[in-house]
């Protein structure tokens, strides 16, 4: 979790309005950007940030805020978006610290990886996101989905989050914090 | 160790209840509708992000014209190339049509001609195309794919359709069995000239080239005696002069009177004819097939 004390509301003071920002974007202006179906996932990207540097509780969290905002203004069914969410946030934090001594999380000076992560995570969401409407019942073509929701959604995802990768860093990459049980074990 | 293993549990129940509150949402999304909590629910998040995505449309507004106009240049490339190929395209079948209709049309003038005029019903007559022509003002020569194995031979007269019917534009002057060259009646070098009147008239006089005047004839030696009007159309009347005579059948139209000069010292009109045949365009005529005896 994140550290005590100020440092957890300046995170807090940071967060909220971002992914609130980011979800009023995605659902307002993202959509009409893109040019061939789908849109960039501007909360997914954030939630990605969060979970490699500020570690998986703070990026489920937010990822699930954020689901739950873009549900409520799409008038979606509640929850479906934060589950996904949840799951990407999952799957990144899952992979990027599997290889960290005790999940120490090091803030990561290459730009490209938080992009590579933002399209992995685009992937699983994406996928997740099929799999959660065959279940309740959509019948709409896999050939179509992957040419007009699954392909352009990723693509445009990593893009976005190409421009958006110097902005997070500068929110919270350079303030990550060390594990302390990292730290003392070393 | 401790500290890690608490983390870990905290992380796993954290992950899991927001895990349980999506499905339990999710449950009551589909249970209630747009009604109750999960109505509620909604209708606060709109209320709640509409300003801020009033703002943020309004905002990014002018981006995304930006991007529309962009992407619509680039459709607009890609539709002007299209098009570019359906013009090319539309304009080969145009250009085709064309030469379809005006081949047609001459066709047709031809076919008048041989219906209407008395000289066609007295010879018989072979129709054919021009395969060639001199590329120069210098020879008024034609080329057409009739020859000897259509009963054409030297000396032959050769009519062109034009807008009333058909009229005389030269004379057969050299046949192989399948072409024929044809020396048109505005060459300089066609002989003397042919014996012509003007229709209604009974006043004779030779039809020349116009000297100076390329494409325009002169009928010169009508008395002054004999009445001609401008417009009056112009007719052969007889053999074509020379060293070496031509039998030309009468009445074969050759164009229209464009100017008569009378003067004091001479005892004949001056008399400018155009042709009634566009000689920059010939494609199809006949031959009539004179007997030679």
């Amino acid at each position: 979790m994140i550290g005590a004390g100020p440092s957890a509301l300046v995170d807090l003071v940071k967060i909220v309005p971002l992914v609130f920002l980011l979800a009023v974007l995605q659902v307002s202006a993202a959509t009409q950007l893109s040019p061939s179906g789908g849109a960039p996932d501007l909360v997914l990207i954030a939630v990605v940030a969060l979970a490699l540097w500020r570690g998986l509780e703070i990026a489920a969290l937010a990822g699930f805020l954020g689901g739950l905002l873009i549900d409520g203004v799409t008038f979606a069914p509640l929850g479906v978006t934060s589950l996904l969410y949840l799951v990407g946030a999952l799957a990144v934090a899952r992979r990027a610290h599997r290889d960290l001594p005790g999940q120490r999380l090091t803030p990561d000076p290459v730009r490209r990886r938080l992009v590579a992560w933002a399209v992995y995570a685009a992937l699983v969401v994406q996928v997740s996101d099929v799999l959660v409407h065959v279940l309740l019942g959509t019948e709409l073509p896999i050939s179509y989905l992957l040419r007009a929701q699954i392909a352009p959604s990723v693509i445009q995802t990593g893009l976005a989050a190409l421009i958006l990768s110097p902005l997070l860093r500068r929110m919270f990459a350079r303030s990550a914090r060390t594990d302390v049980s990292a730290v003392a074990a070393a | 160790m401790l500290l890690s293993k608490n983390r870990l549990i905290r992380r796993r129940a954290v992950v899991g209840l927001l895990v349980v509150a999506s499905l339990a949402l999710l449950s009551l999304s589909f249970r209630q509708g747009s009604v109750g909590v999960v109505g509620d629910l909604q209708r606060g998040a709109l209320s709640v992000t509409a300003p801020f995505s009033a703002a943020a449309h309004r905002v990014t507004r002018p981006f995304v014209d930006a991007w529309h106009w962009t992407t619509g240049l680039i459709n607009a490339r890609d539709e002007n190339a299209r098009l570019q190929n359906l013009q090319a395209e539309y304009n080969r079948i145009y250009i085709q049509n064309q030469n379809l209709l005006a081949a047609n049309k001459k066709l047709e003038q031809l076919k008048n001609f041989h219906s209407q005029n008395s000289v066609t019903a007295t010879y018989p007559q072979v129709t054919g195309s021009v395969i060639a022509q001199s590329p120069d003002v210098y020879n008024g020569v034609i080329v057409i794919d009739v020859g000897t194995a259509e009963g054409v031979a030297k000396n032959d007269p050769v009519v062109a359709p034009y807008a009333q019917g058909g009229a005389l534009i030269g004379i057969v002057v050299g046949c192989a069995t399948d072409e024929c060259q044809v020396r048109l009646i505005t060459d300089q070098s066609s002989g003397d000239g042919f014996q012509a009147k003007v229709l209604g008239t009974s006043g004779l006089g030779l039809l020349v080239p116009a000297a100076g005047y390329p494409g325009q004839f002169s009928l010169d030696l009508v008395p002054k005696s004999v009445p001609v009007a401008n417009e009056a159309t112009v007719i052969t009347a007889g053999k074509m002069t020379g060293r070496l005579p031509v039998l030309v059948p009468p009445g074969i139209p050759i164009g229209r009177v464009n100017s008569v000069n009378t003067t004091d010292t001479s005892a004949y009109h001056q008399i400018q004819v155009s042709p009634f045949v566009d000689f920059q365009d010939l494609s199809y005529v006949t031959v009539l097939k004179v007997p030679r005896t």
